[in-house]
This record gives C-alpha cells, structure tokens and sequence, in this order.
C-alpha cells in the first residue's frame, strides 16, 4: 500500500518534471508523455530529461539505463529502484 | 607558443582527440596549439602573425569548446562486439612515403590523393567482398549523384549537425558579364582561385558527404515493408588541419549496404552484417575491434548525442591498429538510426509507422591503409586470400 501510495507520488514528480523540462502545457501532465510522441523529447531531450531527474531525486541514472526509460511508468519504476538502492 | 588558457575542468583522456580534432575550427587566426599532457585542462596556443589581437576570443572559443563537450557528459559505456587485435604484426613502417616511392600514391593536396594500380587492385578487391556479402543478402546495387542537394541534407539534419565539414558547390550565374569578368580575373595566386564571389551562384548543392542519404530520399512518401541495397560513392568531409595521409581525407570513397524496414528487421541485418565483416577481416588477416561509438557531432548538444548514441548502441565501430602511428583507424561502422530517416523522409511500412534504417559502411582507402599499415606494401608477403587473388586479377 506504501509503495503504491508513494509510486503515485513520484508519479505525480515524473509528470511534473517532463512538463517542466520539456515546457508543456499542465494539461499534457496527463496525457500519455513518452519518448519520441512529446515535443523536444528526442534523442538531445532525452538525455536533458536524465540530467533534470538526477538532479531532482538526487540519485545517479547509469546509462545502460536510459534505452530502458522511455515513458513515464518506466521512469517512475526505474526511480524507485534506484533511489532504494541509495 | 606564447598564449596559453586554462580550462574549467579537465578534458578526459577519451575525449582528447575530439577536442583537439574541433580546436582548427575556432579562429583562422590559430597557428597551432597542444593541450597539456598530464593535467588536460590547459591549452598552449600560438597565433598567425598580427592576430595577437584575437587572443582573447581564441581564448574564450577554446573554454567555449571544451565546455560544450563536457555538458551533460556521462561516464563512457563502451562495448566492444568483437576483439581480434591479438595478430602477430611484423610491419610497422609508414606506408604512404612507401606507396608514393613506388608510384602508387600521389598526393595533390590536403586530404587528396591519387591510387596506382595496386592501390586500386587492393580496394576492388575489398570492394568485391563487400558486394559478395550484399549480393548474399539480395541487396541490388544502386547508383547515386556525387553532388547532393542541400535541400536533402537540410531534411537530414546534416547542415545543422555537421557544419563543419561540409563542402560547398556553386558555379558562375547565368550572367554573360559575370561570365565575362570571371574569365579575365580567374587564375590561381598560390594559394586560392582568384575570382569575384559576386560572379558565383546561390549554393543548392554540396558534395555529398555519405551515400546512404541519397536512398531515404529516392524513398520519401513511399509505404515500404522492408529493403536493403548495396552502393558506392565518393564521399566529402573537409576536416581543417585534422587531414592527414589517407587516414582522414577530405575526398575518400565509400562502400555501404543500406537496409530499412522493421526495427528488428534492421538490428538483425546489422547483426549479420558484423559477422559477415568479422569472417571477412580475418579471411584478410587483420587486427581489428569492433566497439560502440559516436558520431563527431558539430553541435553545442555533442555530449548528449554522443551519450544517446552510446547508451542506445546506435553505432559500432571497426577500430584497426596502424602499427606506424601507435593508434587505431576507424575502417568501417555499423550504424542503427532507429526511425529518424523514416521520419524525416517520410518512409513508412505497412503499419504506418516511420520505417527504421541501419547501414553498414567502409571507408575504402582507410582499409587498404590498415592492410598495409599491418601487412607492409610487398604483396610477396600479403595473406593468401588476398595475394592470390590480386595475383588473378593481374
């Protein structure tokens, strides 16, 4: 329950911070926000969008990883991971 | 050298010889300079005569550079596919002041140069084996313009990605007076063609600097499953100072299998193109590795391209050792563009969706510069497989 609670949270951070980072309207918040189908997400923006969740959680994204993240449930899982692992 | 300037952060050991290869660029008044060898984080420059005046801006330009290449940098994750670099190699002479002794180089300016018969005997015959491997994966050879259109490369991203290393083409306008004064000052003083620029055209192509580019545009618009072609071309990359020998021409030859459809489709054609390359460097006996690499983008963005093309595996590089210079020759690539030529271009398969390409690519007079780098120019003591058949072809 915790965690559901919590992943809904980062949730919530993840789609804020690819709004912020990518200067979208707070209506696309909801909206289905992945790799390649929001503007300015592409090969620069994406690693833009790693630089700004590094520095907003605090953790480091190994860059194996970044093929791996490219919506925002996979952000919000991988994110959890790592900020565990801290 | 009598300027020196000192950088925000040190550049790290790999990324030394992409930042060196970027400093010509910075100002035409930079004679030469050098980074200093064990910290890495201060550059020593000297300045062409009267531009003592432009040592701040140089300066400035410098730490502008290496900045960019550091923004957004992350800790390299470099793959390596295949390593045959353990060979025993006995040559280690320069071979290019061997093949101008023997007449079969010939150098007419920087990064341009002529081949003798063996020279070319030597690339047709990589050339026969690259197309015997295309031939095996029914890719039909095409033909495609050396000159290229700038409105293609602009769709290709290309003039904003490489700048620099573009080579620009034009001819006189349709003006029979341009025309006229044109004939009366043309000449050559030494160091450039005398003309007036008033007399030349707007610029609507450049020399094309890949072949695959040519191929998303004979497809644009189309609805198409799957292809593969094979081509050559002559290709055009002006690299400033960086031009040395035949490892960095600025007019070099290239021979490349191209192959578009599914992304699955392309990542296994690339598969297959590696072990095919693989098979055939070692039926040529040479040492080589093939590793993950980027692409030199121009770009203030470079680290986060350089990054994205690492982390998604988008290029491999063959990295053959050149004995006489102590440092390896990227010969050939295999490259994945994931959908971004299906975008541009317009090419979709049957779902509708921008098809995906890859391509695998070599640059012919570097391989035959690592063949002989590493096997020495005496065709005597050449691996049979290509002795013998040189040796056929007369």
């Amino acid at each position: 329950m915790e965690d559901a609670v919590s992943n809904s949270n980062l949730d919530q951070k993840v789609r804020a911070l690819i709004v912020r980072t990518f200067e979208l309207s707070d209506d696309d918040a909801l909206s289905e926000l992945r790799f390649g189908s929001v503007p300015g997400w592409d090969s620069i923006g994406h690693v833009r969008l790693v630089v700004e969740l590094e520095e907003e959680f605090g953790m480091s994204i190994p860059t194996y990883l970044l093929p791996e993240i490219l919506d925002v449930d996979s952000i919000v899982r991988e994110t959890q991971k790592l900020i565990s692992e801290k | 050298m009598n300027h020196s300037v000192q950088l925000k952060s040190a550049i790290p050991p790999e990324l030394v010889e992409e930042f060196l290869k970027r400093l010509p660029y910075i100002s035409e008044s930079l004679l030469e300079y050098d980074l200093n060898a064990d910290s890495h984080d201060q550059v020593r420059f000297a300045l062409r005569p009267g531009g003592d005046d432009q040592a701040a801006v140089v300066s400035s330009r410098i730490v502008e550079v290496a900045e960019k290449l550091l923004k957004t940098r992350r800790a390299p994750s470099v793959k390596v596919l295949a390593s045959h670099i353990n060979r025993n190699i006995s040559f280690d002479a320069d071979p290019h002041p061997l093949l101008e002794s023997m007449d079969e180089l010939h150098r007419y300016g920087a990064g341009r140069y002529g081949f003798g018969p063996r020279l070319v005997q030597l690339i047709s015959l990589f050339e026969r084996e690259v197309c015997a491997i295309a031939a095996k994966y029914h890719a039909p050879v095409h033909q495609f313009p050396t000159l290229i259109g700038a409105d293609l490369l602009h769709q290709a991203r290309y003039l904003r990605s490489f700048p620099s290393s573009l080579s620009m083409v034009s001819h006189l306008r349709e003006d029979m007076a341009a025309i006229q004064d044109f004939a009366k000052v043309a000449g050559w003083d030494g160091e450039r063609l005398v003309h007036n620029p008033e007399s030349l055209h707007s610029i609507q192509c450049l020399l094309s600097p890949s072949v695959c580019f040519h191929y998303y545009s004979w497809l644009k618009d189309r609805v198409i499953d799957s292809a593969r072609i094979t081509a050559v071309g002559k290709c055009f990359r002006y690299e400033s100072r960086n031009m040395d020998g035949l490892e960095r021409l600025w007019d070099f030859t290239m021979r490349e299998i191209i192959f578009l459809g599914a992304s699955q489709f392309v990542l296994d054609h690339r598969d297959r193109m590696i072990d095919e390359t693989v098979a055939l460097l070692d039926r040529w006996e040479l040492s080589f590795e093939i590793r993950s690499a980027s692409d030199p983008f121009f770009i203030d963005d470079y680290a986060s391209m350089a990054t994205f093309q690492l982390a998604f595996d988008l290029k491999f590089e063959i990295l053959a050792p050149l004995p006489y210079r102590r440092k390896d020759l990227a010969i050939g690539s295999f490259n994945y563009h994931q959908d971004f030529f299906g975008r541009s271009f317009n090419i979709t398969g049957a779902n509708r969706a921008p098809v995906h390409t890859g391509c695998t690519a070599f640059g012919l007079e570097r391989v035959a510069l690592a063949f002989l780098a590493q096997h020495g120019v005496d065709s005597a003591k050449w691996p049979a497989a290509v002795a013998d058949q040189i040796g056929k072809s007369g």
